[in-house]
């Protein structure tokens, strides 16, 4: 078994690749063939495909996630974090299925479960090898893929529900409340701006978030500012900082990056401790930032 | 053998005992920290085994000690003196600040250390600053080490 001075003195080793403040300054300015050698520059993209930047992100992504699989002290916590991995790879297979069509590029590996053995187990409608979540939700019939995936979606938060009330941490949980909120959150804004109702938004809501739904759907009613209307729960002077801008016009993509930053800094209370999960959790996360944020920057250099 | 030499005796036990486990484990999670470093970096290995080395000393002290005590009372002679109860349990009670003292100190300097070997990680160039910071938890196993000492040596009358 892997011991957390052990697995952390890697992880801070492994910190010191994150891209810092000059090479994103670097990255920014070079024009798409030169930003894609700073990248390879980097170490990203090993053994792929050194001219698309999308492979090299992909690939790192994948590693990363092998490595934090590989030497966390607490797999039952650590697998929390990758377990949208999974839920990504059941969506995948799953409109595979449905649609007929070759989706195997679209898997990606560093789930809790092989991405072939996803594949397999909803190919084949067998599915015990997945985490009981996935289990239940897939047992279930859809009328189209979006509720599907919005019951996946659903469905990561309910295993995560799981595994925490067996398994304490204090930390976690509060990470993931808040997640749940900022995306709930987003959620509630996103069905504003298109005009939808509660009843269209309900099943988008996901489960573990310390804002009731009802208040979230309360936020569509006619007449209601939404902005206003959805600072509310245990991280309402958070979601009231991150949507100070978009209440002044600021676009929802910007409040989804700043709610990214803000769950990071909730894990960061974490992250000088070496002997928990904090560190490595933070390590993942700043890492899945690092891919988001590269992949604006390319889609702006495309 | 009097029951005050047994006492002498289980005080000394104690006084190599204890800090040695403190050192043995401050020594490991130091060594484990290390490694993980060493995995990534290879060429940090120097630096780090300075670090993790540093816990280990509780456990010196706390044998010198124990020898001391051997000493004090011809045990080490093949002579033993023949200790009266109070004497026993005098040499007991001077064992007792580097056994407890020993024991916990080198754990958080075990810890001080993980933390100071992270932080080379990060910035190579501070190891001497980690080093710095992990002797400071030091001092209270000298200060325990010198209290036994002055006892075992001046404080009791043989």
């Amino acid at each position: 078994m892997v011991s957390y001075p052990f697995a952390i003195g890697r992880i801070r080793a492994l910190e010191l690749k994150l891209i810092d403040a000059p090479r994103w300054a670097r990255l920014r300015e070079a024009p798409r063939a030169e930003a894609v050698r700073l990248l390879a520059e980097t170490g990203y993209g090993g053994g792929v495909s050194r001219d698309d930047p999308e492979a090299m992100i992909r690939a790192e992504e994948e590693e990363t996630r092998r490595v934090i699989a590989e030497l966390s002290p607490e797999p039952a916590w650590t697998d929390l974090f990758l377990l949208p991995t999974d839920a990504h790879n059941i969506k995948a297979a799953y409109k595979g299925k449905m649609l007929g069509q070759d989706v195997s590029r679209l898997f990606s590996d560093g789930g809790t479960v092989p991405a072939e053995l996803v594949r397999i187990s909803v190919e084949a409608g067998e599915y015990s090898m997945l985490p009981a979540a996935f289990q239940k939700a897939l047992a279930e019939e859809y009328e189209s893929l979006l509720a599907f995936s919005a019951a996946i979606d659903r469905a990561v938060f309910a295993q995560i529900g799981i595994v925490l009330k067996k398994k304490k941490n204090p930390l976690l949980a509060r990470y993931f409340a808040a997640q749940a909120d900022f995306t709930n959150v987003t959620s509630t804004l996103r069905a504003a701006a298109l005009g939808w109702g509660a009843e269209k938004l309900s099943p988008m809501l996901l489960p573990g978030g310390t804002i009731p739904h009802e208040e979230l759907a309360a936020a569509l009613s006619p007449g209601t500012q939404a902005v206003p209307a959805v600072c509310r729960g245990e991280f309402s002077a958070a979601i009231a900082r991150v949507l100070a801008d978009y209440a002044q016009g600021g676009s929802l993509t910007d409040a989804e990056r700043r709610f990214a930053a803000e769950r990071i800094d909730l894990l960061q209370q974490g992250d000088d401790d070496p002997f928990s999960i904090g560190p490595i959790a933070c390590y993942l996360l700043r890492r899945e930032n690092e891919a988001r944020e590269l992949r604006v920057l390319f889609a702006g250099k495309a | 053998m009097t029951l005050g030499l047994i006492l002498a005796i289980i005080g000394a036990a104690l006084a190599a005992i204890l800090p040695g486990i403190g050192s043995a484990y401050g020594v490991q999670i130091g060594g484990q920290a290390a490694a993980g470093v060493v995995s990534e970096k290879p060429e940090l290995f120097g630096k780090l085994l300075v670090l993790q080395a540093l816990p280990g000393t509780q456990g010196i002290y706390g044998f010198l000690i124990a020898v001391l005590v051997m000493v004090r009372t011809g045990m080490l002679t093949g002579s033993p003196v023949a200790l009266t109860t109070q004497q026993g349990w005098a040499f007991f009670a001077a064992c007792m600040p580097m056994a407890i003292v020993g024991l916990l100190s080198a754990i958080s300097q075990g810890k001080a250390a993980v933390a100071a070997i992270h932080m080379t990680a990060k910035q190579p160039d501070s190891s001497a600053k980690g080093i710095t910071m992990t002797a400071l938890v030091e001092t209270y196993a000298i200060l325990a080490l010198l209290v036994s000492v002055l006892f075992v040596f001046i404080g009791i009358p043989v």
